[in-house]
């Protein structure tokens, strides 16, 4: 740091050179002073007359700049308040840790003494003792705490390479000039020195203690009750900064302790920056593992000779709201920002920006820089050769060109960074989105409190067709999908106490072949304003509502359930006290019309119908094999039952790609099962019953080798085929592959050995489930089915289901509703929506909660463990008679 | 009698309903609430199924089918 460039002389005119006529007027007497203390006097005896020492105009011009030290105080330390106090123990701190930087010394030593003195010690090289020629031969250390702007930090020869932070060539000597007392005890070439200063002043010349080998400095020194009100320091302040040094400092060991009550505290980081963000954010739930560093230089000329700019930022984000930068130059904190901040924060907006924008992460909502900012835990540091502040409190940074060297750095980086980790990057540009919308959402809802609330208005949504009744025991609204259905429920309802309002729920975007199902703007709206209930309505605001009941009538079809799952979680999220209060209901249109004889009958799911027709095919129906043996009755509807419960997992076998007829000719086991493993070694398959097995045969294998089998790499479930061969690097020709093991467990197989031991019961196995093909050119029938009218040959059994199926639908006629728009109003009526004869499921929390997780699904990102899920957490809903 | 979930839209765990408790249920807060039913409201919430030519076909004979009904 150069003296032209200290902001306190270039931005204040009120040097103390210019404080005339006040400082000559008492320079006289402090003069006094200077020169009883320089012939070893103590301070007191300012009346002894001077001797032996001369006059100088050096003298004058130092005591002068000690005396406006103490005359203007603020100018040096920000003021003498308890701020000003503590930041004389941070200047001698500050010195050593300017030690320590430039490769000398590890540990720092604060201890705030029992008589209200500090200690800072450090083991660096300790400050020089040698005569200064041109300081009139002066020990180096009284020049050092008692010549105004000089010090070993002008001149970088001095090991100081870095930038260095502290108010040297002032801040030490301001430190002198405001204490009491002050003793410098110094260790190096061999000896310890100590020199006492009071007030600025030498009390006691330097002398040599002793002999050592170690090295340091050891400042103590009492701050001047003249000059401060309040003299007591403080512990939390302190170990707040010299914590704040350790991490600012990898590596140094810092300790502070304090006499009066045996407090103390060892601060040492290695992982410096890091460390700090990981402490700052130890009491929040960061929302990635990781610290993202970035640090960088840019070069920059100074005083001719080329220096650079260095910037080290670390940052990580935690789940909350606040914002937490803080900014260093030089090791030195600067509350209110400045260049840095705004070279970091430009440089954060425009790469999370970039980078949401290109990942289509922002789609209808723009970030701002503050909506990037919310939960960021941040430390922006730099080292600047020659830094510039706006005051002496060092608060704010002003350098320019600090800002561009900041701004470039960290886009450069965060910007690869990003690239190169999209998780933390999507959770980062995620949480930006949520803040952003939770702006938007803000200003809506302020939006809509103004107009007094477009939800809550009077006026009934235009599609509603209402009730008579206005009685909550009776009436009903019926939440219907599609228009056509809505007209045709309109048509069958009870307009007494039955309402309607239709949803477009669908909408098909024919250019993208994809159905979307959707609830605009406009349908959320009529759901609320039809319901007469507001978003988020609690107890009182349920009481009244406009109907009873609340029932979802939709397809019974994929889209439907889509469209019922959409409309759940909507009432889940945001009308929970209606789902709590048992108000939702599900109506349970019927899937089948069947007629017989006339009589004209529904049916409300596949499984029931299937069952009723399999039913119907086994009266009076017998199997008969081709050797003569004969089944009916229970004991083939028992069968029957068994190759149904089969037919799955024997579907899920043949999609693996595995020919059942030839597992039945060659692998099947001694008691007529599958075997439940495949394994490749190569292209050479094998087939195992049991994990022993496989076991077995990998170490009978692995000893003709003489080393272990390397196992190919992914499972490749449901294909279960042959790995694919690996060429090892360097070798060549098919004498380099190596024969890759993969195993595959059918669990499937399972189920199908369990069902086929009890088949075997009956005297079925599995070659009777297979067809039994063509002889001499003609199929071969070994089974029949044999009813009052009818006999059916059968080429396996596992045509028996699909043939007695067909047999039960004789003298049917069958409808399937493709959706509730195939039925007529009559019909809809009657089966769906008249409370004398319908059904109806009540949702309960649980269900409404699986709807939540089931629409967490559709909404994520992965596709393909949709279906899967949808499958096995079908909505489960109470049944319930009304 | 519910058991905890986490907020739709942040992920942090919601405390449950019970009187007295959270009363953003499932949502962790107010704001979170908010952004839901912006997202509603704006018609984010899709559930998109690709189609095939011949569903495709089918819808939109069926949808024909539909308006035909919707004018009556």
């Amino acid at each position: 740091m150069s003296t032209e460039n200290e902001p306190e002389v270039t931005s204040n005119t009120a040097t103390p050179a210019n404080a005339t006529p006040a400082v000559d007027n008492n320079g006289g007497t402090e003069t006094t002073e200077a020169t009883g203390s320089a012939a070893d006097v103590p301070a007191g005896a300012a009346d002894t007359p001077p001797s032996g020492v001369e006059y100088g105009a050096d003298q004058i011009k130092a005591l002068k700049g000690l005396e406006g030290i103490r005359m203007r105080p603020a100018m040096y330390i920000g003021g003498t308040d308890a701020r000003g106090l503590h930041h004389l123990v941070f200047e001698l701190a500050d010195n050593s840790i300017d030690e320590f930087g430039a490769g000398f010394g590890k540990t720092i030593t604060v201890r705030i003494n029992v008589d209200g003195s500090v200690s800072c010690a450090d083991d660096g090289r300790g400050i020089p003792v040698g005569p200064m020629p041109d300081q009139e031969n002066k020990p180096a250390v009284e020049v050092v705490l008692t010549g105004l702007h000089a010090g070993g930090k002008f001149d970088r020869k001095g090991g100081y390479k870095k930038g260095t932070g502290g108010l040297h060539g002032v801040g030490i000597k301001a430190v002198n000039a405001l204490s009491e007392w002050l003793t410098a005890e110094i260790r190096r070439e061999g000896h310890v020195w100590l020199m006492e200063f009071s007030r600025g002043l030498v009390t006691s010349s330097l002398k040599k203690l002793g002999t050592t080998k170690e090295t340091g400095s050891t400042l103590t020194f009492k701050p001047d009750p003249q000059i401060f009100p309040d003299v007591n320091f403080q512990y939390d302040p302190l170990q707040r900064r010299l914590q704040e040094l350790a991490f600012l400092n990898s590596g140094v060991k810092i300790q502070l302790i304090d006499e009066r009550d045996g407090r103390s505290d060892d601060f040492h980081y290695q992982g410096g920056l890091t460390e700090f963000v990981q402490w700052l954010n130890r009491t929040e739930t960061v929302i990635f593992p990781e610290v993202i560093a970035i640090s960088g230089s840019e070069p920059i000329p100074v005083e001719e000779v080329m220096s650079a700019i260095e910037v080290d930022v670390v940052l990580q984000y935690n789940d909350g709201f606040n914002e937490n930068v803080r900014c260093f130059a030089n090791n030195i904190p600067n509350p209110d920002g400045g260049t840095h901040l705004s070279g970091f924060r430009n440089a954060l907006t425009r790469s999370l920006n970039n980078y949401g924008k290109k990942e289509n992460l922002f789609k209808d909502i723009e970030p701002t820089g503050d909506d990037f900012r919310e939960g960021l835990t941040a430390i922006v540091a730099i080292n600047h050769p020659d830094p510039q502040f706006q005051s002496q409190n060092k608060t704010k940074l002003l350098n320019g060109d600090v800002e561009g060297a900041v701004s470039k750095v960290v886009y450069e980086v965060l910007t690869k960074y990003l690239e190169e980790h999209p998780v933390t990057a999507k959770r980062i540009c995620e949480k930006a989105r949520n803040t952003a919308e939770a702006r938007e959402a803000a200003r809506k809802a302020r939006d809509m409190v103004r107009r007094k609330g477009a939800l809550t208005s009077a006026g009934l949504p235009e599609k509603l067709r209402d009730c008579r009744s206005h009685d909550l025991e009776a009436t009903e609204l019926f939440l219907v999908e599609g228009d056509s259905a809505g007209g045709s429920a309109d048509t069958g309802r009870d307009s007494n106490i039955q309402a309607i309002l239709p949803l477009r729920g669908k909408i098909l975007n024919v250019e993208k072949a994809q159905m979307l199902k959707v609830l605009d703007n406009e349908e959320i709206i009529a759901i609320f304003k039809a319901i007469g209930v507001v978003p988020g309505g609690e107890l009182q605001d349920v009481a009244k509502r406009r109907y009873g009941k609340i029932i979802l009538m939709t397809d019974a079809d994929v889209d439907g359930s889509h469209i019922r799952t959409l409309l759940l979680t909507l009432f889940f999220r945001h009308m929970r006290t209606l789902v709590e209060q048992g108000c939702i209901y599900i109506a349970q249109p019927p899937l089948y019309r069947v007629t017989q004889k006339k009589q004209i009958r529904y049916v409300q799911t596949a499984e029931s119908m299937m069952l009723e027709l399999v039913g119907l095919g086994l009266q009076e129906a017998r199997l008969e094999f081709s050797d003569g043996a004969k089944l009916e009755g229970e004991l083939l509807q028992k069968i029957v039952q068994l190759i149904d419960q089969l037919e799955t997992p024997l579907r899920t076998l043949e999609r693996r790609g595995i020919d059942l007829r030839f597992m039945a000719s060659k692998h099947l086991t001694e008691r007529g099962l599958l075997p439940r493993f495949r394994v490749f070694l190569g292209r050479q398959q094998h087939w195992f019953a049991d994990k022993g097995e496989v076991e077995a045969f990998i170490a009978a294998e692995e000893q003709t080798l003489g080393r272990e089998l390397r196992v190919a790499d992914a499972a490749r479930e449901p294909g279960s085929g042959p790995p694919k061969a690996v060429t090892e690097p360097g070798s060549t020709g098919s004498s380099g592959t190596e024969a890759l093991l993969q195993v595959y467990d059918l669990h499937e197989v399972r189920s199908i050995n369990l069902l086929l031991t009890e088949l075997a019961g009956y005297g079925i196995r599995l070659p009777n489930l297979l067809s039994a093909g063509v002889k001499n050119g003609l199929p071969v029938y070994p089974y029949k089915v044999i009813n009052e009218d009818e006999v059916v040959p059968l080429s396996s059994l596992r045509d028996l289901l699909p043939e007695l199926r067909r047999l039960g639908e004789q003298g049917l006629k069958l409808t399937r509703f493709k959706g509730l728009g195939e039925m007529n109003s009559d019909e809809l009526g009657i089966t769906t929506m008249d409370p004398k004869t319908r059904t109806l499921l009540q949702v309960t929390m649980q269900d409404a909660v699986a709807a939540d997780e089931i629409f967490r699904v559709l909404m994520g990102d992965h596709v393909e463990p949709r279906r899967e899920f949808i499958e096995k957490h079908a909505l489960e809903v109470k049944e319930l008679d009304v | 009698m519910i058991r905890p979930l986490t907020c739709p839209i942040c992920d942090k765990p919601a405390p449950p309903p019970e009187p007295g408790g959270n009363r953003y249920f499932p949502f962790c807060s107010e704001r979170c609430r908010q952004i839901d039913l912006l997202r509603w409201s704006k018609g984010q919430y899709q559930i998109v199924d690709e189609l095939s030519p011949e569903r495709l076909r089918e819808e939109l004979e069926h949808q024909g089918l539909d308006d035909e009904f919707g004018d009556e």
